[in-house]
């Protein structure tokens, strides 16, 4: 798992060097719970039509109150519909790894019949999705984006969790 | 709209961090045979009393119903354990694990982990339906019962047949008297013989018509500023309830059938009450007195007359000074 993380950090290092946007995005699990959201954009080709297409690393995290925080880094590859009037629309699929660290403490039962404190206790899991985003472009440089997302949390119990959340913030540009 | 915007964000950015009113809050996670089940102690310590809630279903949730505990609170600790695969329980639990022992077992690890977090406090047992199966199968196996100061069993049975048996004569009657004569039918035509009513027997026909003739007619999820506080401000996890509830057919298609506590019952010494919701139709009377004739004993039945299924939710001050009596604390 380990090996993993480090993975996800060098393409996130990697990839910033050629990040054309960056978006980031004040983010509401089932609404109530707080969260933040960051993804690079990496162009895929130079386009001069209404469609651009774009893949990048992303990080999402959330906080549930006395229950858990949760922390998604992983990738996405989106599609986005540009009209000439500032607004535009993208749908993103992405793939991420899940880790939530428990609120509290956490305890594992000892054969001797102690208890063991299990430092960061949580739960490591994959989270698959899709994202949905409408903005508007009030500059070249600036764009207001608002959307909703979908994910599934796996494994959970021998089966997947559902979880949702939507998102307000801005898209930059990185260079000039 | 600008003048909405910062309040806006101020509310979302500081959603569910709303102190608790209770004096002793802790959170704690046990992990056990593939689980990750929450235990949230809240209340007061003076005492040196908990309350561990042994929450319905199986499928459903501890902490979810705080709001009906917090007069318990005020005088001891309550610790709100949410069941493997129930609740906001976590991890990997397999749906064959869902059985009485294992759930037993996990009671076990709960209650020693709380003994080696609160040493030198008493601990009760509060079972609520599913619960008090719970409680029964945990107190009837092996030495458990010294691990408790006492039981206190809701609405809940010691065996399966019985209780079905027991739905059956209050369904009979109350179609009669609401002259219900589909519901009358279906529940007169159930086989007598245990086993060959297991086979004909489906939940969905089975509870949907005990709940139109009115088994259990009030939930606290028809209360608005509940769901509020549901959504808000608890740690409960609403998406994790959804996600655990399916994981029980396994349970309803065989496992229920296989319990029956009733001949190891009368070896309960501890300090019983049996707490009843005198309308209820999930769980109906009948089975109360069946409860204490099994124990074998004296024990004390608290009736509650204006409540069905979830006497907590519907009278929940006389819930409150009943436990406190119970665990021998003065009424607030």
């Amino acid at each position: 798992m380990k090996k993993i993380i480090g993975l996800c950090l060098l393409l996130l290092g990697a990839s910033a060097g050629h990040a054309q946007q960056l978006r980031l995005s004040l983010r509401g699990e089932q609404l109530s719970r707080p969260g933040l959201q960051a993804v690079l954009e990496l162009p895929q080709q130079a386009s001069d039509g209404a469609f651009t297409t774009h893949w990048g690393p992303r990080i999402s995290t959330y906080y549930h109150p006395t229950n858990h925080l949760a922390v998604m880094p992983g990738l996405e590859q989106g599609l986005t519909y540009n009209h000439s009037s500032g607004f535009f629309a993208g749908v993103s699929l992405h793939f991420s790894l899940y880790r939530s660290f428990y609120k509290g403490q956490t305890y594992r039962p000892q054969a001797d019949g102690s208890f063991k404190k299990v430092p960061l206790g949580g739960q490591w899991g994959w989270a698959p999705g899709i994202d949905l985003r409408l903005g508007y472009a009030v500059s070249n440089r600036l764009h207001l984006i608002t959307g909703a997302s979908y994910y599934q949390q796996r494994p959970y119990n021998h089966s997947f969790r559902h979880g949702w959340a939507v998102e307000a913030g801005i898209r930059t540009s990185l260079k000039p | 709209m600008k003048n909405l915007f910062l309040p806006a964000l101020i509310f979302f950015l500081l959603g569910g961090c709303k102190p608790e009113a209770a004096s002793h809050s802790r959170d704690l996670t046990l992990q056990y045979k593939n689980a990750h089940m929450p235990i949230w102690v809240r209340g007061e310590t003076e005492s040196k009393k908990i309350v561990l809630y042994l929450h319905g279903g199986p499928g459903e949730c501890s902490f979810c119903l705080r709001p009906y505990f917090e007069g318990i609170e005020k005088s001891a600790l309550v610790a709100y354990w949410d069941q493997r695969a129930a609740g906001s329980s976590r991890g990997n639990a397999a749906p064959e694990s869902m059985n009485y022992v294992q759930y037993a077992d996990d009671l076990k690890q709960v209650l020693l982990l709380l003994r080696n977090q609160y040493p030198g406090y008493e601990i009760y047992l509060f079972g609520h339906s599913f619960g008090v199966e719970l409680g029964w199968q945990f107190l009837t196996t092996g030495n458990n019962q010294q691990l408790v100061q006492g039981f206190v069993a809701m609405n809940g049975t010691y065996a399966t047949y019985p209780w079905l048996r027991s739905v059956q004569n209050w369904a009979i009657a109350t179609a009669r008297a609401k002259s219900d004569s589909e519901a009358l039918r279906f529940f007169e035509q159930l086989p007598a013989d245990s086993l060959a009513l297991v086979s004909k027997l489906s939940w969905g026909d089975w509870y949907s018509r005990m709940f139109r003739l009115g088994a259990n007619p009030v939930w606290p999820s028809d209360d608005a500023s509940y769901n509020r506080w549901l959504t808000w401000w608890s740690p409960h996890h609403r998406l994790s309830q959804a996600a655990n509830t399916g994981r029980y057919d396994d349970y309803y298609a065989r496992e229920v059938f296989g319990f029956n506590r009733a001949m190891e019952l009368p070896q309960v010494q501890i300090p019983i009450r049996i707490f009843w919701g005198t309308r209820d139709g999930i769980m109906p009377e009948e089975m109360a007195t069946k409860t204490q004739k099994t124990l074998n004993r004296p024990v004390e039945i608290v009736r509650f007359e204006n409540s069905w299924h979830s006497a907590f939710h519907t009278e929940t001050d006389k819930f409150t000074r009943e436990m406190l009596r119970f665990m021998g604390l003065p009424a607030q």
